[in-house]
């Protein structure tokens, strides 16, 4: 048992010392004045005692106070009994998020995350404890309390980071209810989020890679820095810095002005502001204010978001997984963060570029949509404006397509892939994002296996990606797309045990229901959480042992406030005690 | 001016009068039978035999009922004459309680003494004039208890004429009080020893370490006192109190135990008659 306020006993140890003396010291004979001391000179000399200790009486009411002092003194040293029953636990967490693949001239963010990881297992104290976890989109736990370091270094040289962005805002509470209160926890990671996280103070950040990581959309240059956001804002209009000194403001998703914002237009730079953003709103809109606005056009309004998942369902999709591993083989850098939502997957960049992608799930609400046709042609679709054709290199006549969907194409759609019976993709500017929207299903096409399948997973990145990264993928590049030959049956099986065949019927999507609590696990490999409860969205998680919760939290302060004040009071009535015996004696 | 006595208790004293010889338990209940109806109207005083005394007043009956040669004789007159030694040591004034049933003892056997046409006589420090009037015995008792100053030490008179029953009222806290019994004793024809003691001199709420000083010599004592030594204390007082008691039979004085709290008809219940 340890003490957290240890310095308690430097007072409770005095006292009880000086409680026992009190007690045990002879005190001052009173004075009495009797009629005669004839009788008492027949016994005085049986009693009297020079000692200057005697013994207390009574005895056992001493002890009693002693013990009482003692336990309101552990009382009020709040003693961790945690500490006694386990040793030092170190809780390792990786970032695995996309970002973490750059390669720095240091190596790999990833590489250096490990390193660090491998040099924090072996200084650790011999009797240390270790967890293993890996975040991303998910938190995985690869090793619980495991004092095997061979193991350990094997399992963190194992770790490797996954084409998903990064959500970091899911830790404390996950490890709230795994962390003890003796561990240590060491995150290794490069998420710029981090320093505006709601960490709890003992926690040690290991920031992994470059400092900063900038940001740009639409003008809009954010620097994460260590407390807060510092960003440079310039106003362009069609790509022309606009050169009349205007006035901005900063307003969150409710249209609401962020105060907390400091705004300071650059001397030299009139078009350009400095921004510096102490805790950023998950959406934070930049716009000039009214009087300024007349001389911009709406659509180049800089908006800044942090984006947050918020998946409802989950879809077996390989196809579309593929899909994206391969645009994330063309452009490593990116990283991805997907949002789901009943009515469709988007894929989108955070900040790097402006990646979006957009893709209907198909036949997700059936009797509303419009239904699927056989087209025994796909056509070439019609282009429209300025922009990269989706089609350019690619012959596709005779491409079969099974099974479509006649898609609308929005009021920002600028160009689309149409046959006789419709739009079956269609691609423009979301809200300032380049877009592109598929309408037909993969799987039941052969288009992926045709040589200009590759070609046009190109014509769509270069059409996504910014014209600086267009050059890292040329025709001709190899494009490994490994799409399944035809769909294999899957068995799920549900957090109750109960398992379930999925057919990957004609569509690209089969739906499953994660309504229970827990981990999904499709044929072998863990795929899908419990969405409901983020803390059981874990996968590959093994049966760890029950975390020590505290079920009521304000009970521990509580008691140790109580304890304190009746130490207190303790003390005074000691005192009081005394004081009541010393004047009654000199009353008698 | 302390009122000692109230009216009801003086009235009340004025109906009584004091045994003036052969004062002892057998006799007062021999006086307390002829009182209530003797063999004879007058009422006499049944008393041990003493050498002289003629053999026609023995009372046989009485003899053989008390298995002791008991004489008739009838009570004296009036005009007889009391004495009253009043111990004003320290210790009789260490409590106050103590001092005020001193005072009223004296003043209501003085009270019945002059009731009945006798004189008292005060022997405090020093002699007063013998008192034959009830109010101005009263009066000066009241001095004595409001402005008598406390003596250093007791001293029994000595040579000084017989009378015919002397009260000695006192606690008997001195070392020499069997001495002092036998001095008064040879003073009186009757005697009389009231002791006075408090409750806190019976069982002394004495606890711990103290330091005891005898109120008249001033010695000091520390001791521990725990229950144990308040056990023995207890049996020394009951030791001593039964040796004044032996003490008193053995010279013919009466022994009376007076407690401070007690009212006065229950402490002078066996003195008056």
């Amino acid at each position: 048992m340890s003490f957290r306020d240890s310095w308690i006993w430097w007072i409770a140890i005095p006292l009880l010392i000086a409680m026992a003396i009190w007690h045990l010291l002879r005190p001052r004979a009173t004075r009495h004045i009797v009629p005669s001391l004839q009788l008492w000179q027949q016994l005085i000399h049986e009693q009297t005692s020079t000692r200057p200790w005697h013994p207390p009486t009574p005895w056992w009411l001493l002890v009693v106070r002693l013990l009482i002092v003692t336990v309101l003194a552990m009382a009020a040293a709040d003693p961790t009994v945690a500490a006694l029953a386990t040793p030092l636990h170190r809780i390792i967490i990786i970032d695995t998020s996309a970002s973490m693949q750059t390669i720095e001239p240091a190596g790999s963010r990833i590489a250096q995350a490990r390193q660090i990881a491998t040099q924090i297992v072996a200084t650790s104290p011999p009797a240390t404890t270790f967890s293993l976890l890996t975040s991303d989109r998910d938190v995985t736990l690869h090793a619980n309390q495991l004092s095997d370091r061979n193991y350990l270094a094997t399992l963190i040289d194992a770790v490797q980071p996954r084409a998903v962005a990064g959500d970091v805002t899911v830790l404390p509470a996950w490890l709230a209810a795994m962390r003890g209160r003796t561990s240590e926890v060491f995150l290794l990671s490069d998420d710029p989020l981090l320093a505006s996280a709601p960490w709890p103070a003992d926690w040690r950040l290991i920031a992994i890679g470059g400092v900063v990581a900038n940001q740009s959309i639409q003008g809009c240059t954010f620097t994460a820095g260590p407390t807060g956001w510092d960003g440079i804002i310039r106003i362009e209009a069609d790509g022309i810095p606009f050169a009349t000194a205007r006035t901005i403001e900063l307003v969150d998703e409710n249209n609401r002005l962020y105060d907390a914002t400091t705004v300071t237009p650059r001397a030299d730079a009139p078009v350009e502001w400095r921004v510096q953003l102490t805790d950023p709103p998950p959406l934070l809109h930049v716009r000039l204010t009214p009087d300024s606005r007349d001389a911009l056009v709406s659509d180049d309004d800089c908006w800044w978001q942090k984006t947050t998942p918020t998946p409802l369902r989950v879809a077996v999709y390989p196809q579309m997984d593929r899909f994206l591993a391969a645009a994330l083989r063309v452009l490593p850098n990116v990283m991805v963060t997907n949002q789901i939502t009943d009515a469709e997957i988007v894929i989108q960049t955070d900040a790097t570029i402006p990646l979006s992608v957009t893709v209907p799930l198909w036949q997700l609400n059936a009797p509303s949509q419009v239904p699927p046709v056989r087209l025994p042609v796909l056509q070439p679709g019609v282009l429209h404006g300025d922009e990269s054709t989706l089609d350019r290199d690619i012959a596709i006549a005779n491409s079969q397509v099974l099974t479509t969907t006649i898609v609308q194409p929005p009021l920002w759609a600028q160009t689309w892939l149409k046959s006789s019976a419709g739009v079956h993709a269609y691609a423009g500017r979301n809200n300032g994002v380049a877009t592109v929207v598929f309408g037909f299903a993969l799987t039941n096409s052969d288009l992926p296996l045709r040589p200009d399948f590759p070609l046009l997973v190109r014509n769509v990145l270069m059409y996504l990606a910014p014209p600086r990264l267009q050059a890292s993928y040329q025709t001709g590049d190899a494009v490994v797309l490994t799409l399944a030959p035809r769909p294999l049956p899957r068995i799920q099986a549900q957090p109750s045990g109960a398992r379930a065949r999925i057919l990957l019927r004609a569509t690209d999507v089969v739906l499953i229901d994660v309504t229970q609590v827990g981990a999904y696990r499709v044929s072998d490999t863990w795929v899908v959480a419990n969405l409901l409860a983020p803390a059981e969205s874990r996968v590959n998680r093994p049966s760890p042992a029950t975390p020590l919760v505290i079920a009521t939290p304000w009970l521990l302060p509580a008691g140790i406030a109580l304890g304190q004040w009746l130490l207190v009071l303790g003390i005074l009535g000691l005192c009081g005690e005394r004081w009541l015996t010393w004047r009654l004696r000199r009353v008698t | 001016m302390a009122q000692l006595l109230s009216a009801a208790e003086s009235a009340w004293l004025t109906r009584m009068q004091l045994p003036w010889q052969g004062l002892s338990p057998h006799g007062l209940y021999a006086v307390r039978a002829a009182r209530q109806g003797g063999r004879s109207n007058e009422p006499e005083l049944l008393r041990p035999y003493q050498m002289g005394d003629d053999v026609r007043r023995v009372d046989w009956a009485a003899t053989q009922r008390l298995q002791h040669a008991m004489v008739r004789q009838p009570l004296p007159q009036s005009q007889g004459r009391m004495r009253i030694v009043l111990d004003a040591s320290p210790s009789m004034r260490l409590d106050p309680a103590k001092w005020h049933q001193a005072l009223r003892i004296v003043a209501a056997l003085g009270v019945v003494a002059t009731s009945n046409g006798d004189s008292v006589q005060l022997w405090h420090e020093h002699p007063s004039p013998p008192y034959h009037r009830t109010d101005a015995w009263l009066a000066l008792c009241d001095g004595i208890y409001t402005t008598a100053p406390i003596t250093h030490q007791f001293a029994m008179p000595t040579h000084v004429p017989q009378t015919q029953l002397a009260v000695w009222c006192s606690d008997l806290w001195h070392a020499d009080w069997a001495l002092q019994l036998v001095q008064f004793a040879t003073t009186t024809q009757t005697g009389l020893v009231i002791q006075l003691l408090s409750a806190a001199e019976i069982v002394p709420p004495l606890y711990g370490d103290v330091t005891l000083i005898d109120s008249e010599t001033q010695q000091e004592y520390t001791m521990t006192v725990d229950a144990a030594l308040q056990s023995r204390y207890q049996a020394a007082f009951t030791t001593w109190q039964h040796a004044i008691r032996h003490e008193c039979r053995r010279l013919g004085l009466g022994y009376l135990f007076v407690a401070t709290e007690a009212d006065l008809a229950t402490a002078l219940h066996e003195v008056l008659l």
